[in-house]
Protein backbone atom coordinates (compact mmCIF):
# COMPACT_ATOMS: atom_id res chain seq x y z
CA UNK A 1 0.00 0.00 0.00
CA UNK A 2 1.37 3.40 -0.63
CA UNK A 3 0.92 6.50 0.89
CA UNK A 4 -2.21 7.53 -1.29
CA UNK A 5 -3.84 4.66 -0.45
CA UNK A 6 -3.20 4.54 3.66
CA UNK A 7 -4.90 8.13 3.11
CA UNK A 8 -8.11 6.60 1.87
CA UNK A 9 -7.94 3.87 3.93
CA UNK A 10 -7.90 6.21 7.24
CA UNK A 11 -10.65 8.02 5.69
CA UNK A 12 -13.31 4.87 5.15
CA UNK A 13 -12.47 4.01 8.66
CA UNK A 14 -13.41 7.35 9.88
CA UNK A 15 -16.58 7.47 7.23
CA UNK A 16 -17.45 3.76 8.60
CA UNK A 17 -16.95 5.33 12.35
CA UNK A 18 -19.10 8.31 11.86
CA UNK A 19 -21.79 6.51 10.46
CA UNK A 20 -22.11 3.48 12.68
CA UNK A 21 -22.20 6.58 15.55
CA UNK A 22 -24.94 8.55 13.11
CA UNK A 23 -27.14 5.69 12.73
CA UNK A 24 -26.88 4.49 16.52
CA UNK A 25 -27.74 8.19 17.20
CA UNK A 26 -30.68 8.14 15.51
CA UNK A 27 -31.51 4.81 16.49
CA UNK A 28 -31.47 3.57 13.33
CA UNK A 29 -29.89 0.46 14.70
CA UNK A 30 -30.86 -1.80 17.06
CA UNK A 31 -29.30 -0.90 20.49
CA UNK A 32 -27.16 -4.03 20.92
CA UNK A 33 -25.05 -2.74 17.97
CA UNK A 34 -23.79 0.05 20.17
CA UNK A 35 -22.21 2.88 18.69
CA UNK A 36 -18.11 3.76 18.79
CA UNK A 37 -18.47 6.46 20.93
CA UNK A 38 -19.71 3.87 24.24
CA UNK A 39 -17.18 1.61 23.05
CA UNK A 40 -14.12 3.92 23.50
CA UNK A 41 -15.44 4.83 26.46
CA UNK A 42 -15.38 1.23 27.55
CA UNK A 43 -12.58 0.47 25.66
CA UNK A 44 -10.86 3.02 27.95
CA UNK A 45 -12.61 2.16 31.23
CA UNK A 46 -11.13 -1.12 30.58
CA UNK A 47 -7.32 0.05 29.40
CA UNK A 48 -7.47 2.49 32.80
CA UNK A 49 -8.31 -0.46 34.98
CA UNK A 50 -6.16 -3.07 33.57
CA UNK A 51 -8.68 -5.83 32.84
CA UNK A 52 -7.55 -5.54 29.17
CA UNK A 53 -4.01 -6.13 29.73
CA UNK A 54 -4.06 -9.14 31.48
CA UNK A 55 -6.87 -10.58 29.49
CA UNK A 56 -4.49 -9.78 26.11
CA UNK A 57 -1.62 -10.94 27.10
CA UNK A 58 -2.73 -14.23 28.20
CA UNK A 59 -4.09 -14.52 25.02
CA UNK A 60 -1.09 -13.20 23.57
CA UNK A 61 1.31 -15.36 25.20
CA UNK A 62 -0.72 -18.58 24.03
CA UNK A 63 -0.48 -17.27 20.52
CA UNK A 64 2.68 -15.98 20.56
CA UNK A 65 4.18 -19.38 22.01
CA UNK A 66 2.24 -21.24 19.37
CA UNK A 67 3.33 -19.18 16.33
CA UNK A 68 7.47 -19.48 17.64
CA UNK A 69 6.84 -23.46 18.00
CA UNK A 70 5.25 -23.21 14.04
CA UNK A 71 8.01 -21.11 12.53
CA UNK A 72 10.52 -23.03 14.50
CA UNK A 73 9.26 -27.02 14.15
CA UNK A 74 7.85 -25.46 10.77
CA UNK A 75 10.95 -23.73 9.04
CA UNK A 76 13.64 -26.84 9.84
CA UNK A 77 11.18 -29.70 8.87
CA UNK A 78 10.61 -27.44 5.97
CA UNK A 79 13.68 -27.18 4.96
CA UNK A 80 14.83 -31.02 5.49
CA UNK A 81 11.65 -32.27 3.90
CA UNK A 82 12.76 -29.68 1.00
CA UNK A 83 16.33 -30.50 1.19
CA UNK A 84 16.64 -33.88 1.90
CA UNK A 85 14.11 -36.20 -0.57
CA UNK A 86 13.69 -39.21 1.61
CA UNK A 87 12.53 -37.03 4.40
CA UNK A 88 10.27 -34.99 2.00
CA UNK A 89 8.84 -38.52 0.48
CA UNK A 90 8.03 -39.56 4.28
CA UNK A 91 6.29 -36.20 5.36
CA UNK A 92 3.72 -36.08 1.79
CA UNK A 93 1.22 -38.81 2.70
CA UNK A 94 0.93 -37.04 6.43
CA UNK A 95 0.70 -33.10 5.25
CA UNK A 96 -1.53 -34.59 2.30
CA UNK A 97 -4.23 -36.03 4.69
CA UNK A 98 -4.11 -33.83 7.74
CA UNK A 99 -4.23 -30.31 6.14
CA UNK A 100 -7.30 -30.14 4.92
CA UNK A 101 -8.86 -31.30 8.55
CA UNK A 102 -10.15 -28.59 10.54
CA UNK A 103 -8.03 -28.25 13.28
CA UNK A 104 -10.55 -27.00 15.25
CA UNK A 105 -12.63 -30.40 15.69
CA UNK A 106 -9.24 -32.09 17.41
CA UNK A 107 -9.89 -29.49 20.45
CA UNK A 108 -12.65 -31.83 21.87
CA UNK A 109 -10.00 -34.88 22.06
CA UNK A 110 -6.92 -32.47 22.89
CA UNK A 111 -9.46 -31.02 25.46
CA UNK A 112 -9.75 -34.79 27.00
CA UNK A 113 -5.92 -35.77 26.67
CA UNK A 114 -4.73 -32.79 28.58
CA UNK A 115 -7.52 -31.16 30.22
CA UNK A 116 -8.58 -27.50 29.57
CA UNK A 117 -5.41 -25.26 29.37
CA UNK A 118 -3.32 -23.66 27.92
CA UNK A 119 -0.73 -26.77 26.95
CA UNK A 120 -4.47 -27.69 24.54
CA UNK A 121 -4.61 -24.46 23.14
CA UNK A 122 -1.09 -23.97 22.16
CA UNK A 123 -1.16 -27.26 20.67
CA UNK A 124 -3.73 -26.58 18.77
CA UNK A 125 -2.75 -23.07 17.21
CA UNK A 126 0.11 -25.21 16.31
CA UNK A 127 -1.27 -28.10 15.24
CA UNK A 128 -3.64 -25.18 12.91
CA UNK A 129 -0.39 -22.97 12.14
CA UNK A 130 2.04 -25.54 11.00
CA UNK A 131 0.71 -27.10 7.54
CA UNK A 132 1.12 -23.47 5.82
CA UNK A 133 4.47 -22.59 7.10
CA UNK A 134 5.56 -25.86 7.17
CA UNK A 135 4.12 -26.35 3.15
CA UNK A 136 5.87 -23.02 2.22
CA UNK A 137 9.06 -23.44 3.45
CA UNK A 138 9.38 -26.69 1.39
CA UNK A 139 8.55 -25.08 -1.40
CA UNK A 140 10.36 -22.43 -1.39
CA UNK A 141 13.58 -24.93 -0.97
CA UNK A 142 12.21 -26.26 -4.27
CA UNK A 143 12.47 -23.60 -5.97
CA UNK A 144 15.93 -22.40 -5.36
CA UNK A 145 17.84 -22.45 -8.55
CA UNK A 146 19.79 -25.39 -8.88
CA UNK A 147 22.43 -23.44 -10.46
CA UNK A 148 23.20 -21.69 -6.78
CA UNK A 149 23.72 -24.58 -5.14
CA UNK A 150 25.95 -26.54 -7.79
CA UNK A 151 27.90 -22.83 -7.85
CA UNK A 152 28.59 -23.29 -3.97
CA UNK A 153 29.46 -27.01 -4.16
CA UNK A 154 32.02 -25.61 -6.70
CA UNK A 155 33.51 -23.16 -4.73
CA UNK A 156 33.77 -26.34 -1.89
CA UNK A 157 30.99 -25.09 0.57
CA UNK A 158 30.02 -27.80 2.41
CA UNK A 159 26.19 -29.27 3.45
CA UNK A 160 25.89 -26.76 6.49
CA UNK A 161 27.10 -24.07 4.57
CA UNK A 162 24.92 -24.93 1.42
CA UNK A 163 21.65 -25.03 3.68
CA UNK A 164 22.87 -21.92 5.67
CA UNK A 165 24.01 -19.56 3.06
CA UNK A 166 22.15 -20.49 0.26
CA UNK A 167 18.83 -22.35 0.73
CA UNK A 168 17.86 -20.54 3.89
CA UNK A 169 18.56 -16.76 2.11
CA UNK A 170 16.78 -17.92 -0.87
CA UNK A 171 13.90 -19.92 -0.09
CA UNK A 172 13.16 -16.63 2.41
CA UNK A 173 10.47 -14.90 1.02
CA UNK A 174 8.36 -18.07 0.33
CA UNK A 175 8.88 -18.90 4.09
CA UNK A 176 7.65 -15.63 4.84
CA UNK A 177 4.68 -15.95 2.91
CA UNK A 178 3.72 -18.91 4.59
CA UNK A 179 4.48 -17.29 8.37
CA UNK A 180 2.09 -14.84 6.92
CA UNK A 181 -0.72 -17.09 6.51
CA UNK A 182 0.37 -19.42 9.79
CA UNK A 183 0.54 -15.57 12.11
CA UNK A 184 -3.53 -14.87 10.59
CA UNK A 185 -3.99 -18.29 11.45
CA UNK A 186 -2.34 -18.37 15.15
CA UNK A 187 -5.44 -15.37 15.77
CA UNK A 188 -7.86 -16.75 14.49
CA UNK A 189 -7.09 -20.32 16.70
CA UNK A 190 -6.28 -17.67 19.12
CA UNK A 191 -10.16 -16.62 19.47
CA UNK A 192 -11.58 -19.86 18.30
CA UNK A 193 -9.95 -22.28 21.17
CA UNK A 194 -10.91 -19.91 23.56
CA UNK A 195 -14.63 -19.40 22.52
CA UNK A 196 -15.32 -23.34 22.57
CA UNK A 197 -14.90 -25.20 25.85
CA UNK A 198 -16.00 -23.10 28.77
CA UNK A 199 -13.40 -22.10 31.24
CA UNK A 200 -12.98 -19.23 33.09
CA UNK A 201 -9.49 -18.09 32.28
CA UNK A 202 -7.74 -14.85 31.24
CA UNK A 203 -8.12 -14.40 27.70
CA UNK A 204 -9.52 -12.04 24.81
CA UNK A 205 -12.00 -14.58 23.40
CA UNK A 206 -13.62 -14.90 27.18
CA UNK A 207 -14.13 -11.79 27.45
CA UNK A 208 -15.96 -12.23 24.37
CA UNK A 209 -17.70 -15.10 25.95
CA UNK A 210 -18.57 -13.72 29.37
CA UNK A 211 -19.69 -10.40 27.80
CA UNK A 212 -21.80 -12.60 25.05
CA UNK A 213 -23.85 -14.56 28.56
CA UNK A 214 -24.15 -11.04 30.49
CA UNK A 215 -25.49 -9.71 26.99
CA UNK A 216 -23.42 -6.64 27.07
CA UNK A 217 -22.37 -6.26 23.09
CA UNK A 218 -20.52 -3.13 23.69
CA UNK A 219 -18.24 -5.76 25.83
CA UNK A 220 -18.12 -7.85 22.79
CA UNK A 221 -17.23 -4.98 20.42
CA UNK A 222 -14.39 -4.11 22.92
CA UNK A 223 -12.70 -7.52 22.61
CA UNK A 224 -13.29 -8.21 19.12
CA UNK A 225 -11.79 -4.34 18.49
CA UNK A 226 -8.82 -5.57 20.10
CA UNK A 227 -8.39 -9.05 18.58
CA UNK A 228 -8.54 -7.37 15.65
CA UNK A 229 -6.19 -4.86 16.58
CA UNK A 230 -3.74 -6.91 17.91
CA UNK A 231 -3.90 -9.52 14.21
CA UNK A 232 -3.04 -6.42 12.65
CA UNK A 233 -0.75 -5.07 14.55
CA UNK A 234 1.42 -8.06 14.36
CA UNK A 235 0.77 -8.75 10.67
CA UNK A 236 2.59 -5.17 10.16
CA UNK A 237 5.78 -6.20 12.82
CA UNK A 238 5.90 -9.32 10.06
CA UNK A 239 5.89 -7.45 7.33
CA UNK A 240 8.45 -5.15 8.90
CA UNK A 241 10.77 -8.03 9.62
CA UNK A 242 10.74 -9.33 6.61
CA UNK A 243 11.20 -5.87 4.86
CA UNK A 244 14.00 -5.49 6.70
CA UNK A 245 15.69 -9.43 6.06
CA UNK A 246 14.71 -9.46 2.22
CA UNK A 247 16.40 -5.70 1.69
CA UNK A 248 17.86 -7.81 -1.14
CA UNK A 249 14.69 -9.16 -2.63
CA UNK A 250 12.15 -7.49 -5.32
CA UNK A 251 9.72 -9.25 -3.76
CA UNK A 252 9.59 -7.59 -0.20
CA UNK A 253 5.78 -7.59 0.38
CA UNK B 1 5.47 -57.23 -6.32
CA UNK B 2 7.83 -53.82 -6.16
CA UNK B 3 5.30 -51.66 -6.88
CA UNK B 4 2.84 -52.68 -4.30
CA UNK B 5 6.53 -52.49 -2.08
CA UNK B 6 6.59 -48.88 -3.62
CA UNK B 7 3.97 -47.56 -2.20
CA UNK B 8 4.32 -49.13 1.26
CA UNK B 9 7.08 -47.05 1.41
CA UNK B 10 5.62 -44.13 0.31
CA UNK B 11 2.67 -44.04 2.60
CA UNK B 12 5.14 -45.74 5.18
CA UNK B 13 4.58 -42.71 7.30
CA UNK B 14 1.20 -42.90 7.81
CA UNK B 15 0.88 -46.62 8.23
CA UNK B 16 4.13 -45.75 11.37
CA UNK B 17 1.83 -43.32 12.99
CA UNK B 18 -1.40 -46.15 12.30
CA UNK B 19 1.09 -48.78 14.26
CA UNK B 20 2.45 -46.90 16.82
CA UNK B 21 -1.34 -45.34 17.75
CA UNK B 22 -1.93 -49.25 17.90
CA UNK B 23 0.84 -50.72 20.24
CA UNK B 24 0.10 -47.24 22.63
CA UNK B 25 -3.90 -48.11 22.57
CA UNK B 26 -2.77 -51.92 23.26
CA UNK B 27 -0.43 -50.77 25.86
CA UNK B 28 -2.81 -49.23 27.67
CA UNK B 29 -0.25 -46.41 28.29
CA UNK B 30 -3.57 -44.42 28.61
CA UNK B 31 -7.22 -45.54 29.87
CA UNK B 32 -8.67 -46.88 26.70
CA UNK B 33 -11.54 -44.52 27.30
CA UNK B 34 -9.07 -41.65 26.06
CA UNK B 35 -7.42 -43.43 24.06
CA UNK B 36 -8.92 -46.37 22.21
CA UNK B 37 -8.01 -48.16 19.23
CA UNK B 38 -8.29 -46.84 15.67
CA UNK B 39 -10.43 -50.12 14.52
CA UNK B 40 -12.90 -49.76 17.13
CA UNK B 41 -13.06 -46.06 15.98
CA UNK B 42 -13.67 -46.89 12.43
CA UNK B 43 -16.26 -49.53 13.22
CA UNK B 44 -17.85 -46.33 15.53
CA UNK B 45 -17.32 -43.82 12.41
CA UNK B 46 -19.23 -46.33 10.28
CA UNK B 47 -21.76 -47.13 13.03
CA UNK B 48 -22.40 -43.43 12.77
CA UNK B 49 -23.29 -43.43 9.09
CA UNK B 50 -25.68 -46.52 9.30
CA UNK B 51 -27.56 -45.17 12.30
CA UNK B 52 -28.04 -42.40 9.61
CA UNK B 53 -26.72 -39.43 12.50
CA UNK B 54 -24.18 -38.43 9.77
CA UNK B 55 -27.13 -37.64 7.62
CA UNK B 56 -29.01 -35.73 10.11
CA UNK B 57 -26.19 -33.92 10.39
CA UNK B 58 -23.99 -33.54 6.91
CA UNK B 59 -26.62 -31.81 4.57
CA UNK B 60 -26.82 -28.77 6.82
CA UNK B 61 -22.99 -28.22 7.26
CA UNK B 62 -23.02 -28.93 3.50
CA UNK B 63 -25.38 -26.56 2.52
CA UNK B 64 -23.76 -24.00 4.71
CA UNK B 65 -20.58 -24.25 3.05
CA UNK B 66 -21.62 -24.19 -0.25
CA UNK B 67 -24.32 -21.14 0.22
CA UNK B 68 -21.13 -19.36 1.89
CA UNK B 69 -18.90 -20.52 -1.21
CA UNK B 70 -20.75 -19.97 -3.91
CA UNK B 71 -22.37 -16.43 -2.47
CA UNK B 72 -18.52 -15.26 -1.97
CA UNK B 73 -17.46 -16.53 -5.42
CA UNK B 74 -20.24 -14.59 -7.04
CA UNK B 75 -19.24 -11.56 -5.68
CA UNK B 76 -15.68 -11.73 -5.19
CA UNK B 77 -14.52 -12.78 -8.75
CA UNK B 78 -16.85 -10.06 -10.62
CA UNK B 79 -15.46 -7.27 -7.90
CA UNK B 80 -11.91 -8.97 -8.06
CA UNK B 81 -12.07 -8.79 -11.73
CA UNK B 82 -13.66 -5.00 -11.71
CA UNK B 83 -11.23 -3.51 -9.54
CA UNK B 84 -8.49 -4.79 -12.06
CA UNK B 85 -10.11 -2.97 -14.93
CA UNK B 86 -11.33 0.10 -12.89
CA UNK B 87 -8.47 2.22 -11.05
CA UNK B 88 -11.48 4.21 -8.75
CA UNK B 89 -13.13 1.10 -7.84
CA UNK B 90 -9.93 -0.37 -6.81
CA UNK B 91 -8.84 3.28 -4.40
CA UNK B 92 -12.22 2.22 -2.78
CA UNK B 93 -11.68 -1.48 -2.38
CA UNK B 94 -8.16 -2.07 -1.96
CA UNK B 95 -7.64 -0.66 1.40
CA UNK B 96 -10.66 -2.15 2.93
CA UNK B 97 -9.11 -5.71 1.59
CA UNK B 98 -5.82 -4.49 3.15
CA UNK B 99 -7.44 -3.40 6.17
CA UNK B 100 -9.41 -6.57 6.61
CA UNK B 101 -6.84 -9.25 5.67
CA UNK B 102 -5.01 -9.91 8.93
CA UNK B 103 -7.76 -9.44 11.30
CA UNK B 104 -9.26 -12.60 12.65
CA UNK B 105 -12.80 -11.93 10.81
CA UNK B 106 -13.84 -15.25 13.10
CA UNK B 107 -14.21 -13.35 15.74
CA UNK B 108 -16.81 -11.25 14.60
CA UNK B 109 -19.37 -13.99 14.79
CA UNK B 110 -20.55 -12.85 18.35
CA UNK B 111 -21.87 -10.31 16.80
CA UNK B 112 -23.45 -11.96 13.74
CA UNK B 113 -25.18 -14.36 15.94
CA UNK B 114 -26.78 -11.39 17.89
CA UNK B 115 -27.80 -9.99 14.65
CA UNK B 116 -28.79 -12.93 12.49
CA UNK B 117 -30.22 -15.29 15.41
CA UNK B 118 -27.87 -18.78 15.72
CA UNK B 119 -29.16 -20.57 12.88
CA UNK B 120 -27.78 -20.92 9.31
CA UNK B 121 -27.67 -16.91 8.48
CA UNK B 122 -25.04 -16.11 10.74
CA UNK B 123 -23.04 -18.89 9.83
CA UNK B 124 -23.26 -18.59 5.98
CA UNK B 125 -22.69 -14.81 6.29
CA UNK B 126 -19.41 -15.90 8.28
CA UNK B 127 -18.28 -18.32 5.43
CA UNK B 128 -19.41 -15.76 2.76
CA UNK B 129 -16.73 -12.91 4.64
CA UNK B 130 -14.11 -15.67 5.26
CA UNK B 131 -14.55 -16.96 1.88
CA UNK B 132 -14.36 -13.12 0.02
CA UNK B 133 -10.92 -12.10 1.07
CA UNK B 134 -8.55 -14.87 -0.71
CA UNK B 135 -11.38 -15.07 -3.46
CA UNK B 136 -11.37 -11.59 -4.06
CA UNK B 137 -7.46 -10.93 -3.99
CA UNK B 138 -6.60 -13.84 -6.15
CA UNK B 139 -8.74 -12.74 -9.00
CA UNK B 140 -7.42 -9.33 -8.30
CA UNK B 141 -3.82 -10.16 -8.63
CA UNK B 142 -4.76 -12.92 -11.59
CA UNK B 143 -6.51 -10.02 -14.09
CA UNK B 144 -3.64 -7.42 -12.96
CA UNK B 145 -0.92 -9.89 -14.07
CA UNK B 146 -2.52 -10.75 -17.47
CA UNK B 147 -0.07 -10.32 -20.29
CA UNK B 148 -0.64 -6.90 -21.55
CA UNK B 149 0.41 -8.49 -25.35
CA UNK B 150 -2.86 -10.40 -25.45
CA UNK B 151 -5.11 -7.80 -24.34
CA UNK B 152 -3.50 -5.48 -27.15
CA UNK B 153 -3.70 -8.27 -29.79
CA UNK B 154 -7.15 -8.54 -28.99
CA UNK B 155 -7.95 -5.36 -29.11
CA UNK B 156 -6.09 -4.86 -32.67
CA UNK B 157 -8.17 -7.52 -33.94
CA UNK B 158 -11.23 -5.46 -33.46
CA UNK B 159 -12.52 -6.79 -30.50
CA UNK B 160 -15.20 -5.73 -28.56
CA UNK B 161 -14.28 -4.96 -24.55
CA UNK B 162 -16.95 -7.39 -23.72
CA UNK B 163 -15.16 -9.94 -26.46
CA UNK B 164 -12.17 -9.21 -24.85
CA UNK B 165 -13.74 -9.51 -21.01
CA UNK B 166 -14.89 -12.80 -22.08
CA UNK B 167 -12.73 -14.46 -24.61
CA UNK B 168 -9.41 -12.94 -23.10
CA UNK B 169 -9.75 -11.56 -20.03
CA UNK B 170 -11.27 -13.96 -17.46
CA UNK B 171 -9.82 -17.32 -19.17
CA UNK B 172 -6.43 -16.10 -18.52
CA UNK B 173 -7.44 -15.27 -14.84
CA UNK B 174 -9.25 -18.83 -14.49
CA UNK B 175 -6.02 -20.38 -12.91
CA UNK B 176 -5.36 -17.95 -9.84
CA UNK B 177 -9.42 -17.62 -9.85
CA UNK B 178 -9.56 -21.24 -8.85
CA UNK B 179 -6.31 -20.66 -6.69
CA UNK B 180 -8.23 -18.49 -4.54
CA UNK B 181 -11.06 -20.77 -4.61
CA UNK B 182 -9.24 -23.76 -3.65
CA UNK B 183 -7.93 -21.17 -0.52
CA UNK B 184 -11.75 -20.41 0.34
CA UNK B 185 -13.48 -24.26 0.07
CA UNK B 186 -11.53 -25.51 2.81
CA UNK B 187 -11.68 -22.63 4.44
CA UNK B 188 -15.55 -22.57 4.27
CA UNK B 189 -16.00 -26.37 5.68
CA UNK B 190 -13.34 -24.91 8.78
CA UNK B 191 -15.90 -21.67 9.80
CA UNK B 192 -19.06 -24.37 9.29
CA UNK B 193 -17.74 -26.85 11.79
CA UNK B 194 -16.23 -24.10 14.39
CA UNK B 195 -19.45 -22.18 14.06
CA UNK B 196 -21.68 -24.96 14.58
CA UNK B 197 -19.47 -25.97 17.71
CA UNK B 198 -19.51 -22.70 19.01
CA UNK B 199 -23.53 -22.83 19.08
CA UNK B 200 -25.64 -24.92 16.95
CA UNK B 201 -28.49 -27.78 17.18
CA UNK B 202 -27.38 -29.76 14.11
CA UNK B 203 -24.66 -29.55 11.67
CA UNK B 204 -21.26 -31.41 12.08
CA UNK B 205 -19.62 -29.38 14.57
CA UNK B 206 -22.54 -30.04 16.77
CA UNK B 207 -22.31 -33.67 16.61
CA UNK B 208 -18.85 -33.54 16.87
CA UNK B 209 -19.62 -31.66 20.30
CA UNK B 210 -22.84 -33.29 21.22
CA UNK B 211 -20.25 -36.19 21.02
CA UNK B 212 -17.63 -35.27 22.82
CA UNK B 213 -20.14 -34.51 25.96
CA UNK B 214 -20.45 -38.25 26.15
CA UNK B 215 -16.75 -38.62 27.04
CA UNK B 216 -16.63 -40.98 24.66
CA UNK B 217 -12.88 -41.03 23.23
CA UNK B 218 -13.71 -43.26 20.19
CA UNK B 219 -17.27 -41.40 19.13
CA UNK B 220 -15.21 -38.04 18.78
CA UNK B 221 -12.59 -39.50 17.47
CA UNK B 222 -15.18 -41.18 14.59
CA UNK B 223 -16.71 -37.57 14.11
CA UNK B 224 -13.03 -36.27 13.31
CA UNK B 225 -12.53 -39.19 11.04
CA UNK B 226 -15.74 -38.49 9.60
CA UNK B 227 -14.71 -34.51 8.72
CA UNK B 228 -11.86 -35.38 7.87
CA UNK B 229 -12.85 -37.59 4.91
CA UNK B 230 -15.81 -35.15 3.68
CA UNK B 231 -12.94 -31.89 4.30
CA UNK B 232 -10.54 -34.79 2.28
CA UNK B 233 -13.43 -35.02 -0.54
CA UNK B 234 -14.48 -31.32 -0.86
CA UNK B 235 -10.52 -31.02 -1.90
CA UNK B 236 -10.67 -33.60 -4.71
CA UNK B 237 -14.20 -32.17 -5.41
CA UNK B 238 -12.25 -29.05 -6.56
CA UNK B 239 -9.23 -29.93 -7.85
CA UNK B 240 -11.81 -32.31 -10.59
CA UNK B 241 -13.86 -29.54 -11.35
CA UNK B 242 -10.14 -27.73 -12.29
CA UNK B 243 -8.75 -30.38 -14.15
CA UNK B 244 -11.63 -30.47 -16.08
CA UNK B 245 -12.51 -26.90 -16.65
CA UNK B 246 -8.75 -25.51 -16.46
CA UNK B 247 -7.52 -28.22 -18.83
CA UNK B 248 -5.01 -25.67 -20.49
CA UNK B 249 -3.15 -24.66 -17.31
Amino acid sequence: MDKRLHKIALIEVVVLLVLWQLLAMLQWIPEYLSSPAVIGKELLAMVMSGDLFSNAAASLYRSLLGFLLVAVVGIVLGIAAGYFKPIGVFFTPIVDVLNPVPKIALLPILMVWFGISDTTRVLLIFLTAFFPCFIATQDGVHGVKQVYVWAAQNMGASRIQILWKIILPAALPKIFDGLRVSLGLTFVMLFSSEMIGSSNGLGLGFMILTADMAGRTDLMFVSIFVIALLGFLFDRILLAVRARLLWWSENRG
Amino acid sequence: MKKGWNIIVQYQSLIWIVVAWEIIAFMQVMPERLFPSLGKVVVVAIDLISSGMLMENLPTTLFRVFAGFALAAVVGVPLGLLMSRSAKLNDVMQPMFSLGYPIPRVALYPILVFILGLGSASKVSLIFIECLFPIVLNTYYGATRVGKIYLWAGQNMGASSSQIFWRILLPATMPTIFTGLKIALPLAFIIAVLTEMIGSTVGMGYLLSYMSASLMQEKVLACVLLITLVGYLLNLLLQVIQRKYVFWQ
